[in-house]
């Protein structure tokens, strides 16, 4: 329609000015101006050129932790365009593919209006405030038959920051419990742990302007061209205009090994040994920066043979015994090169130049990673381990020389990790620690009673509990464990039993949605106000734009209307017109201060993001560093170093060692299993499936398999394969020297397609530290199936 | 869809009786000037038979002094559509 | 006549000479300076900032587009291929055609193409040319369909394309209807027979087209600040 109006604006127009040329001084009413009466279309003396009624909005993008900044288009209630938001600092203007599409997920045909209620085993529509009543009463219900402990929430990385928040509020404060979890249990409590161990602060010291200062970027195990593809834009163009170099160590050849000046494959688990190798390598040439390490550093051992959580209700508590450098000597003569080699397939000449790299007083090192240190069965170790490298040659804190783990999700930081939704976690602090409690308490209005100091349930746990019937109602929102849960079937049949009450809110159906007793619909991103936090620790604000389909209702205020329910009106008093602002205004309480001030409401709003630190009006870029960080106190003359986390006020080197895998290919079993992403889907693809161009690009997931792998397999490119573990099986077309090459053993799978359910082979190991579970190594067999 | 413009002056005291009959004719829409008799007609019609019959009809009416028609435009999003490989 | 132009050569010669040894000098001494004052002898360099996206290549493919001016070849792309191919006006294009490695990013593999435009017998097409030669990884934002339909279906509209035409006076030259966000080198889309018929330029010899289109997305109306201040 715009266009014809267009058309007849400008037939109009010219009329008019062929009639100024006779009678100069003649003007014209608007068109049905004179006459009231005249209903026709009134578009058309405005200018649709300007496309006047559009107006861009600023949001933060829906998909990964890269948080790239988006304008979005809105007319007539819709979004209908996209753009990068040039004053965002993270993406400067430029999106992905799934980002310029990412409206379009707002748009899927079958998108939940409704709430639905399961009766006499089917699902039937109800309006949202009977389904409401229902989970408000069966949470009643459960908590008085067996305990606060027997109901759960599980969240989500994708949550905003104030449905993270009221979650918290709601489970550790109102009903006190410590049963509130997040998926990014799966995806970064690695990193959490990483970062607590070695510096006993969340989040990274550094941020993305590193990048346009290093010299050379480390990617460890992260294929960034597909995965954060906006922030490897900004590596390539570095790579361009200053030659920084990209070395890819990685297990599996990817877009981003194409791209690298080196790619370098290992075998799986021996990350570990190779970072320890780089470490004997600097040390034996005499690179360590022995100012920065005698002033900066001090050195522990934690336990080791820590197991793998196999088991239910596994525990482990890790301990640290003082070392020195003297004895990192002795531990590292274990990880000589050539040594390491035969381990890890990583030549000794490869190991000598990653470590002369690092080890180069004239260059700027990035060390980046992701899923592939995260989910590891020895993932805080590995986070350590790169630490570890950085910190012998102080390379940290400073522009340009930053180890940089980057998130997964939009809010998995800003949400997951610093409302903290985790069992062991409150928005300051943790659980057992006391004055944490106090300040919740008070911050909240609660009986510190209420908050419990033991963490109850982390992810895998709470889905063992409700096999078990340990716990009997959980509570799912924005995330889909029917699909990524490892070991997918024990988790599936559990949740499936008799007396188990499963509510989730979410925008699509989805498998997860499928065995729910209650679905409630959600708002999605843009249809509701909200924040989400990015990697480098920028809060990014996003208005309401528009209006959520049907009965719909943003996941912050289905839970307000329960805890309503549940009594605790007095705990969730705001009205809906300004929640948001009330609730972001309460949080920021709890980190008032120079180490995590967080921006004002009024900041946020007019800002493309804002980086804490927030204090005294500015952000701090890089932490740790007097320079930059007004909350660090040197105490060395000449030195602006302050590890300020540790009570000692250094950054802790764990000398960690090289322990294997817990399954390992074999006789049965002979093929390596990776589980990831691809650059066009998000996570489960439940929302990116549902855009056109998306689902066009990447129809269904497959298997790679190494080209001599699959020749002596007699597997052809696009035949189905069986692939089976001792937890499950799947038939899944092939994929030959396609988007990805797996090393010779072993095979990848990508995890976003309902239709293959590659978690149902995945093993539930998990890291005894961080919890999280390692979907990057379990051991297959491929089988050619004989039509 | 053609998309036509024109001067269009009323036989003496006919404006009225003009307007009128102007608004009685789907896809019509009529700019009137301010203290002048001359008016502004544009005319969206569905094609080229349609838009025959829209000239026809401009020229049978007897309240129209004087027409003269100033821009045309046709829109090229409903031309067959030539393929591109 | 015929012996000054070398006296001037020479005192040319002798200038760039004095100049280049000016610089040498500067140089110098101010890496001296800067490793004196930097720390461990380093020099402190500014940061060079990510050139994502901006007006950066504003005129790179004018040389070619000038050579298509005598060629009659006709493309055969049409704003209804081009339309079908984006979810909306600003949407990158997906890749209409096979691509054979799909571990690359795309970098030159596109270019070779897509850099320059001209006639690919394998296509039996001219080829359109990105506006962004500078963006490597292609891969990042186009993707070739594998399938057609849809997951699940989709109720999406996209905002109005935009209109083309649109002078303010019959004589004036029509504005950019478009935001220019990553298109900032107009000659790409719109020279050579590479470009969509409906928007190809009969004069792509200007070269210099923002002297003469204005771009009309800005719908603020200008108002004088303080408003109205005449009785």
């Amino acid at each position: 329609m715009k266009r014809r109006a267009f058309f007849k604006f400008a037939a109009a127009s010219a009329a008019i000015s062929a009639a100024q040329s006779f009678f100069p001084s003649i003007s014209f009413n608007q068109e049905g101006e004179e006459n009231s009466g005249n209903t026709t279309d009134t578009e058309s003396t405005a200018n649709p050129l300007v496309g006047d009624g559009v107006e861009w909005k600023k949001t933060p993008c829906r998909f990964c932790g890269v948080g790239c900044g988006l304008l979005v288009a809105v007319e007539g209630g819709r979004a209908v365009a996209v753009q990068g938001d040039p004053a965002s600092p993270v993406n400067k203007g430029l999106c992905c593919v799934k980002g310029y599409h990412s409206i379009l997920a707002l748009y899927g045909a079958d998108r939940l209006r409704q709430a639905y209620v399961r009766k006499e085993g089917t699902l039937v529509p109800v309006p949202i405030a009977e389904a409401l009543d229902i989970v408000a009463q069966k949470m009643k219900e459960t908590i008085a038959e067996h305990g606060k402990d027997s109901v759960a929430i599980y969240g989500s990385g994708q949550w905003t920051i104030p449905d993270g928040y009221v979650a918290s509020k709601l489970m550790k404060g109102a009903i006190g419990t410590n049963n509130l979890e997040a998926n990014a249990r799966l995806c970064m409590a690695s990193a959490v742990t990483g970062f607590m161990t070695s510096f006993g602060l969340d989040e990274p010291m550094g941020c993305y302007e590193d990048i346009e200062h290093a010299d050379v970027f480390v990617l460890w195990g992260n294929n960034m061209a597909e995965m954060h593809p906006v922030l490897f834009s900004r590596l390539l163009d570095q790579k361009m205009k200053r030659g920084a170099r990209i070395i890819d160590l990685a297990t599996r050849t990817t877009r981003t090994s194409m791209a690298a000046d080196k790619s370098i494959l290992f075998a799986p688990q021996t990350d570990l040994a190779i970072a320890n190798a780089i470490c004997y390598e600097i040390t034996r040439n005499g690179w360590v920066n022995q100012e920065f390490v005698a002033n900066h550093v001090s050195f522990k051992r934690g336990k080791t043979n820590i197991g793998y959580g196999l088991e239910d209700k596994f525990k482990f508590e890790d301990a640290a015994t003082e070392s020195d450098f003297e004895d990192l000597k002795d531990f590292l003569e274990d990880y000589k090169p050539e040594k390491v080699e035969k381990l890890s397939g990583v030549t000794a000449a490869d190991i000598r130049y990653m470590a002369a790299l690092y080890g180069d007083p004239g260059k700027k090192v990035m060390s980046l990673w992701c899923m592939g240190m995260n989910q590891h069965t020895r993932g805080t170790w590995i986070n350590n381990l790169v630490y570890n490298i950085h910190l012998l040659v102080g390379k940290i804190a400073s522009p340009g020389n930053s180890p940089f783990s980057l998130t997964g999700q939009p809010s998995a930081c800003g949400t997951v990790r610093e409302v903290g939704t985790l069992t062991h976690k409150l928005p300051h602090g943790v659980v057992t620690n006391e004055e944490d409690r106090k300040m919740a308490a008070e911050i909240w209005g609660v009986p510190v009673e209420n908050i419990p100091s033991k963490p109850s349930l982390h992810t895998v746990e709470m889905f063992r509990a409700l096999d078990r019937g340990d716990l009997r109602f959980t509570w799912i929102q924005v995330t889909n464990p029917m699909v990524t849960m490892p070991k997918l079937n024990r988790y599936r049949e559990g949740i499936l039993k008799e007396d188990r009450f499963i509510v989730v809110s979410d925008v699509y159906p989805t498998p997860t949605t499928d065995i729910a007793d209650v679905i409630l619909p959600s708002a999605m991103w843009i249809e509701r106000e909200g924040m989400f936090g990015n990697s480098e620790r920028r809060t990014q604000h996003f208005e309401q734009m528009l209006t959520p389909p049907g009965e719909a209702m943003s996941d912050t205020w289905q839970l307000i209307e329960v805890a309503r329910r549940l009594g605790y009106k007095k705990l969730f008093p705001w009205s809906y017109e300004t929640h948001i602002e009330e609730i972001w205004k309460e949080y920021g309480r709890f980190h008032a201060g120079a180490k995590h001030g967080m921006a004002p409401y009024e900041v946020l709003k007019e800002r493309p993001g804002v980086m804490w630190p927030f204090v005294e009006g500015k952000e701090t870029k890089w932490r740790y560093n007097a320079d930059y960080d007004p909350a660090a106190k040197p105490e060395v003359d000449g030195s602006p170093f302050d590890f300020y986390g540790k009570p000692d006020h250094r950054a802790w080197f764990w000398l960690r060692p090289y322990e294997p895998a817990p399954e390992i290919p074999d006789e049965e079993y002979p093929f390596w299993l990776n589980t990831g992403r691809v650059i066009e889907h998000w996570h489960t693809g439940s929302m990116t499936r549902r855009v056109p161009i998306l689902h066009q690009g990447m129809p269904h997931a497959y298997v790679e398999i190494h080209p001599e792998d699959a020749a002596s397999l007699g597997i052809n490119n696009g035949e189905r394969v069986k692939l089976s573990s001792p937890r499950g099986e799947i038939v899944i077309p092939a994929s030959i020297n396609e988007r990805g090459i797996p090393a010779k053993g072993q095979v990848f799978v990508p995890f976003f397609d309902e239709a293959y359910l590659v978690n149902k082979l995945t093993l539930d190991a998990f890291c005894p530290i961080s919890k999280q579970p390692d979907y990057k190594k379990c051991a297959v067999r491929v089988e050619r199936i004989v039509a | 869809m053609p998309i036509m413009s024109y001067l269009v002056y009323p036989v003496e005291g006919g404006r009225g009786e003009l307007m009128q009959s102007l608004e009685l004719i789907d896809g019509c829409t009529v700019h009137t000037a301010k203290e002048h008799d001359l008016l502004v007609l544009v005319t969206d019609t569905e094609g080229v038979r349609e838009e025959e019959d829209m000239q026809r009809a401009l020229h049978e009416m007897e309240s129209v002094a004087f027409l003269a028609m100033v821009a045309g435009y046709d829109d090229p999003e409903h031309q067959p559509e030539v393929s591109a490989r | 006549m015929n012996r000054k132009p070398e006296r001037r050569y020479i005192v040319i010669a002798l200038s760039i000479l004095l100049m280049a040894s000016s610089i040498v000098v500067v140089g110098e001494s101010l890496v001296e300076a800067l490793s004196e004052s930097g720390e461990k002898g380093e020099i402190i360099r500014p940061p060079v900032p990510s050139g994502l996206v901006g007006e950066i290549s504003g005129f790179e493919y004018s040389d070619v587009a000038q050579s298509y001016l005598k060629s009659s070849a006709e493309g055969g792309r049409t704003l209804t291929s081009f339309r079908a191919r984006r979810a909306y006006e600003g949407g990158p294009p997906m890749i209409p055609h096979k691509v054979d490695d799909d571990r690359s990013l795309g970098g030159e593999n596109c270019l070779t193409c897509h850099g320059k435009g001209g006639f690919v017998p394998k296509f039996n097409a001219y080829t359109p040319v990105t506006p962004h030669p500078n963006l490597k990884n292609c891969r990042q934002c186009h993707n070739p369909g594998r399938t057609g339909g849809t997951f699940r279906g989709s109720t999406f509209e996209p905002i109005a394309w935009p209109s083309l035409g649109g002078s303010v006076l019959p004589t004036s030259p029509p504005p950019i209807p478009h935001k220019i966000k990553m298109r900032e080198n107009c000659l790409a889309c719109h020279a050579g027979p590479g470009a969509v018929e409906e928007i190809r330029t009969t004069h792509p010899e200007r070269i210099n087209c923002r002297q003469c289109h204005a771009l009309s997305t800005d719908d603020e109306i200008w108002k004088r600040p303080g408003g109205d201040r005449l009785p």
